[in-house]
């Protein structure tokens, strides 16, 4: 795998493990009307979408589209 | 009022498969995969449509209805993370792969990977299986939106009808072609009723703060995890989304793809759209509990549109109730057309069945397993009680357990077909075994441990292939180059 590979795998394992909000488990506080835990997960989502368009640009298998056509 | 805004909406669907039946070519590929022509925004709709479902709507709001706002963390935030990844990885491989040697369906994909006819048998089998609990959600799904925005008028019975009888319509007329263009229609309209949906529904109840702050006060357990979530369970959970990358009708929308570039699109926008569907539903899941309290299990299927036929009856529930039907009908149509494709291709004529019929048999003939396979559901939708998120669950279980063959076949050359048939029938067995023992726990785990049944089952499979493939003979090489490119 090239450098590039890496990072993106990097930044998808950080996000799988930035899922699991621990810390927040227990906690019911209202964030902006919202409980925070869910608060927390709309913000996840928010940020998974821009990792993924960073990862997209890094190790994007470009080369798919011509082995389509042999 | 209600009612005759679902049947426009219905004829508008109807509608929308004619039109596309009139650009159809008459060849076979056309009405399969829309000869492979289906550029980045249609993929994404049509992918995302097939993926949510009466689980999103109906399932979640139920769900949240019993254990808080964890639901949100529990499916849709790592599944916005682990569907676009398993897309990003598998999908414009097969697609490559599929353009270059003709592969309509899943099943002749792996068949043909490993060479090997007992294989494909066995995966058609098991993907049928597999697909019918899938199919029932959605079937429940319209007999309880029906019923319920009817305030009772229209039996369940009907809801559960008339959308097979819909969904079999425009699959019939217009094909994949018409199935990607009803999907990004209905996609649009599920993802824009929701947000009008809970915007409206909180501001009649006095905002989603006051709300809040009012369930902080009456069941605060629901706005945390802790009592209602074992973290075990959450963290195996994040298995199930795996399921995404051997859904029969998910694969075969990859293939109808126009380029592996078209796919970018669909991984990056993802995460946004699964936020948008999911967080109306668990959000008056929960607050539904205000409202409706004391209700039980599968009760809480209709947990959403309860709420809206409480709090904005009339046009917006008529438009809601659409709104259901159209997450539901946009998953039924492409599962039904794989069936249909999978029954024609891998057994009428893979068999040679289809030697002495003509082109319109055979596809008739993949019409009528359908509709035996529908019947046979919505037999079942009759008797069956049970939670949509529950019986979804179990479904995502077994296509999730089946995921080591989709990464073998794409990225280990020395995986064989003794080693994809040793892990099809340990999903089997392990599948039956744990389903059989959780049937009637809503929350079942292995031996109470929290550890999902996915865990074990994908764990017992992925070995399976290992170890099978290693004792057994390596591949031919010209059949692996067919599939992975020399390093």
């Amino acid at each position: 795998m090239s450098t590039k590979q890496w990072l993106a795998f990097g930044l998808l394992a950080t996000m799988y493990v930035l899922h699991n909000d621990w810390w927040l488990w227990s906690d019911s506080e209202l964030i902006a009307g919202l409980p925070i835990g869910l608060a927390y997960h709309v913000l996840y989502m928010v940020v998974t979408a821009l990792v993924l368009a960073i990862v997209v640009r890094l190790a994007w298998p470009t080369h798919l589209d011509s082995q389509g056509d042999r | 009022m209600t009612l005759s805004i679902i049947v426009v909406y219905m004829a508008l669907v109807i509608g929308i498969g004619v039109v596309s039946n009139r650009l159809l070519s008459s060849t076979g590929e056309d009405y399969f995969l829309a000869t492979r022509s289906i550029g980045p925004v249609v993929l994404l709709m049509s992918l995302f449509g097939t993926n949510m479902t009466a689980f999103a709507l109906l399932g979640s709001s139920g769900e949240a209805y019993h254990v808080g706002i964890g639901v949100f963390g529990l499916m849709p935030a790592i599944s916005g993370l682990v569907i676009p990844t398993v897309f990003f990885v598998l999908a414009p491989r097969a697609w490559a792969i599929g353009k270059r040697h003709g592969y309509t369906t899943q099943v002749e994909f792996f068949r043909d990977r490993w060479g090997s006819d007992l294989l494909g048998l066995l995966l058609f089998i098991v993907l049928v299986a597999l697909v019918i609990p899938y199919l029932l959600i959605g079937v429940m799904a319209g007999g309880v939106t029906l019923n319920q925005v009817t305030f009772g008028q229209v039996p369940e019975w009907i809801g559960g009808l008339v959308i097979c009888l819909v969904v079999m319509s425009y699959v019939t007329i217009g094909g994949l072609r018409g199935t990607a263009w009803v999907n990004t229609f209905q996609t649009i309209v599920f993802m824009v009723l929701g947000a009008v949906t809970v915007t409206v529904v909180f501001s009649r109840m006095g905002g989603v703060g006051t709300v809040m702050a009012r369930i902080a006060e009456e069941a605060p357990a629901l706005l945390a995890r802790e009592g209602n979530f074992n973290y075990v369970r959450w963290l195996t959970y994040s298995l199930i989304p795996l399921s995404a990358g051997m859904f029969p009708h998910m694969f075969m929308h990859w293939l109808s793809a126009k380029r592996a570039d078209s796919f970018r699109l669909t991984v990056q926008a993802y995460p946004l759209c699964i936020a948008l569907v999911w967080l109306p539903p668990v959000l008056l899941g929960v607050a539904g509990t205000l409202d409706f309290p004391g209700l039980i299990g599968g009760q809480s299927n209709s947990i959403l549109v309860r709420m809206i036929s409480l709090h904005a009856p009339g046009v917006l529930a008529g438009l809601l109730g659409a709104g259901v039907f159209a997450a539901v009908m946009s998953s039924l149509d492409s599962q039904v057309l794989s069936l249909g494709t999978m029954f024609t291709e891998d057994i009428v004529d893979h068999y040679g069945y289809g030697d002495s019929m003509t082109d319109k048999q055979k596809v008739a003939s993949g019409r009528i397993f359908v509709a035996v396979i529908l019947l046979f559901t919505y037999g079942l939708s009759l008797v069956s009680e049970r939670s949509i998120f529950n019986l979804a669950t179990w479904s995502f279980t077994g296509f999730a357990s089946l995921f080591p063959i989709a990464i073998g076949a794409l990225f280990w050359r020395r995986s064989t077909k003794i080693g994809a048939l040793a892990c099809v029938i340990t999903v089997v067995v392990l599948w039956t075994y744990f389903f059989t023992q959780g049937w009637g726990d809503r929350a079942y785990t292995v031996g109470g441990t929290g550890v999902m049944a996915v865990a074990v089952i994908l764990g017992a499979s992925s070995i399976a292939m290992i170890v099978g493939s290693l004792l057994s003979s390596p591949p031919e090489p010209e059949r692996v180059e067919r599939f992975i490119a020399p390093s």
